[in-house]
């Protein structure tokens, strides 16, 4: 096994193994509307039935549906959407329209193929490095840039930056940790989009062939 | 002061954006990064600056990624993939062709029942068209049907996937129209069912013309039927429960979607079918349809965002309007756009591309409706003439996936066989054009 195999099979690992984890948050939105649903139903379902004898708390008021159910759907969910973008990039799912694939020969297939990659590349770096932003406010005039704080170690300066005020509406959940997350997706959004590159660049310079 | 302003008023560089974005489109650039890279391109021409873009890619990902209406996507495409695992197709197929099997050209037409009713709980055309396919194909050409018909009306069916609700498509729609799914589930249910019984018409009208293409089975005893149709109760069960549960509002679409999930993995699981290979298959396969369709939101998300701050959907309007133009005219125009271009675009590129446009120019016109109704009207249409696209050579991805499953049948073949079901999908849209009321009338009657 060549170095690009090897490569390749790593590439595969992490975009696979981050897609699955992604399809655990997608049963877990199930998971979660579900219960919320037997919940809500059960909790009318007593209430209509014993509702009556009782003038003040009924004693299965603890049976509620889950409080902010569409918040923990929607981050689950997301989280599983982010989680995707590696995997099909490395699978080439992008649609793309073929029309004239059968009448632009190999080589220059190839070339659109690289083109095509070199571009996504392109839009995950941008992606990455604005991204950023939402974890960390960015620099104002005499401030250094975020990295240089970070590997300056001055915690007091990051933790002023970091966006910790951002909550979701219901819960009050701190959304910072899963600003961290999605970066971290489109981080590797950005590597499978390289190893991309790479790979339809050996296809395109014949590499693919010797080996 | 812009970069572009002393050569080109916004208007005519947000036009600009089209041909520009159809080129990298037509050279095989990814569709997504395409819209991508021209939406960030051309907001930066307009405005001269990159705090519009910068604040676009950091924020619009999270935005329409993290996002409980949209939730509903996957949850639809994982619900479609467990639907496929359950073996309820084969279900469907055998009570379908119980009741419907002795008739000249029968089976082919339970092969449409049926995959209406997998249509009913899956939303995906390709996944209903292979999972019949798989299941109706070998049948009918043992029962002696002539190829063309047996794939012509397998591929047909396959896009009542995506007719009968739920459907992504729809989903989709709603997204960039701002529409609600609710009311458009409901509009999509008649039509839906118009085109399974158009579809079956057409069968019918072809065998009594070629008696040739088709045989008949010994009529099933009573008994026989009942049995079969009982064995269908988890689609019905599903359906009822999901359907039924955003109809009568008691829960959310994408809450809605999630029981659809839960119900379709139990029926997987009961039949044995859900082991951890598959599972991790219908995941990945999810993940894979859910990356793309979410990549293309983004990039539809800047790039309308630059076509909306150059006013072009706008500005467009405001001269269809002030072309004095018949509003049936301009409606038939798209139709007719949407046929041709599906000829050659996958069904999910083309509504991407043009609703955003489209939805703002007919929202102005004067169809005798109020525009609420005429957006949800418009939405069953760009679906149905969307779905088109599926069957009609030479890009139709129902043909090929049908193609695929009978390798001695020639795609010239199932060229031919679709042709009728295509005419039914034309003449059904003219009927819903002209009878607004068969969209409507359950929205007027449900809320």
């Amino acid at each position: 096994m060549n170095l690009f195999e090897r490569t390749e099979r790593a590439i595969t690992r992490l975009a696979g193994g981050l897609a699955l984890l992604g399809g655990l948050g997608l049963i877990l939105a199930t998971v979660i509307t579900c219960v919320s649903i037997v919940l809500k139903m059960s909790r009318r379902g007593l209430d209509t039935l014993f509702g009556g004898a009782f003038s003040g708390d009924v004693p299965w008021a603890f049976i509620r549906p889950i409080l902010g159910e569409e918040e923990l759907v929607s981050l689950a969910v997301g989280f599983a959407v982010f989680a995707a973008l590696p995997w099909v990039t490395l699978q080439k799912g992008h649609i793309r329209i073929d029309l004239f694939e059968q009448r632009f020969g190999k080589m220059f297939n190839r070339l659109l193929d690289l083109m095509g990659d070199l571009l996504l590349l392109v839009l995950a770096y941008l992606l990455v490095t604005r991204q950023w932003f939402l974890i960390f406010a960015p620099a104002r005039r005499r401030q250094e840039p975020m990295m240089d704080e970070i590997f300056g170690g001055n915690f007091a300066v990051i933790g002023e930056r970091l966006r910790d005020s951002h909550e979701s509406q219901i819960l009050g959940l701190k959304l910072w940790p899963s600003y961290v997350v999605a970066e971290l997706c489109i981080l590797a959004f950005l590597v499978v989009a390289a190893f991309c590159v790479l790979r339809s660049a050996r296809a395109l310079f014949g590499a693919g062939h010797a080996a | 002061m812009t970069v572009a302003s002393d050569v080109l008023t916004p208007f005519q560089l947000g036009l600009l954006g089209f041909p520009v974005l159809l080129i990298l489109a037509a050279f095989r650039i990814p569709l997504g990064a395409a819209m991508f890279a021209t939406g960030l391109l051309g907001t930066y021409l307009l405005t001269g600056n990159f705090r519009a873009i910068d604040n676009q890619l950091k924020s619009f990902a999270y935005a329409s990624f993290i996002n409980y209406g949209f939730s509903i996507i996957p949850l639809f495409l994982l619900m479609s993939e467990f639907a496929t695992r359950g073996g309820l197709s084969a279900a469907l197929f055998r009570a379908a062709g119980s009741w419907l099997g002795h008739r000249k050209g029968g089976l082919a037409q339970a092969a449409v029942g049926a995959s209406a009713g997998f249509g009913a709980i899956c939303g995906s055309s390709l996944a209903t068209a292979s999972s019949m396919g798989k299941v109706a194909l070998p049948e009918l050409r043992k029962a002696g049907y002539a190829p063309s018909l047996a794939t012509g009306s397998l591929a047909a069916g396959g896009t009542l996937g995506i007719l009968i609700p739920p459907s992504i498509v729809l989903v989709i729609y709603a997204i960039l129209a701002e529409e609600n799914i609710e009311r458009l589930f409901t509009a999509a249910l008649i039509p839906g069912l118009l085109a399974m019984l158009g579809y079956m018409l057409t069968i019918r009208i072809v065998c009594s013309l070629r008696p040739d293409l088709a045989t008949q089975y010994p009529k099933a005893s009573r008994q026989e039927r009942w049995t079969s149709l009982v064995d269908t109760w988890p689609v019905i069960a599903i359906f009822t429960l999901v359907i039924g549960g955003i109809y009568t509002g008691a829960f959310s679409p994408t809450a809605a979607a999630a029981v659809g999930v839960a119900g379709t993995a139990l029926v997987a699981w009961w039949k044995r079918a859900l082991t951890a290979d598959s599972l991790k298959g219908a995941l990945l396969s999810t993940a894979k349809t859910t990356g793309m369709i979410f990549f293309i939101i983004l990039a539809a998300a800047v790039f309308n965002a630059f076509l909306a701050s150059a006013k072009v959907p706008q500005t467009l309007a405001e001269m269809f309007i002030a072309s004095q133009l018949s509003p049936w005219v301009i409606l038939t125009g798209m139709l007719l756009l949407y046929v041709v271009l599906g000829m050659i675009m996958d069904s999910l590129a083309m509504i991407f591309l043009t609703v955003p446009i489209f939805v703002p120019i007919v929202l102005q016109l004067d169809f005798g409706m109020p525009p609420a109704e005429v957006g949800l009207w418009f939405g069953i249409l760009v679906l149905m003439a969307a779905e088109i696209g599926l069957i009609t050579p030479p890009v139709g991805l129902n043909l090929f996936v049908i193609n695929a499953m009978a390798r001695d049948v020639p795609i010239a073949e199932t060229y031919r066989g679709v042709f009728p079901f295509i005419l039914s999908d034309v003449l059904r849209i003219v009927i819903l054009v002209a009878f607004p009321v068969i969209t409507l009338g359950l929205v007027r009657l449900f809320y």
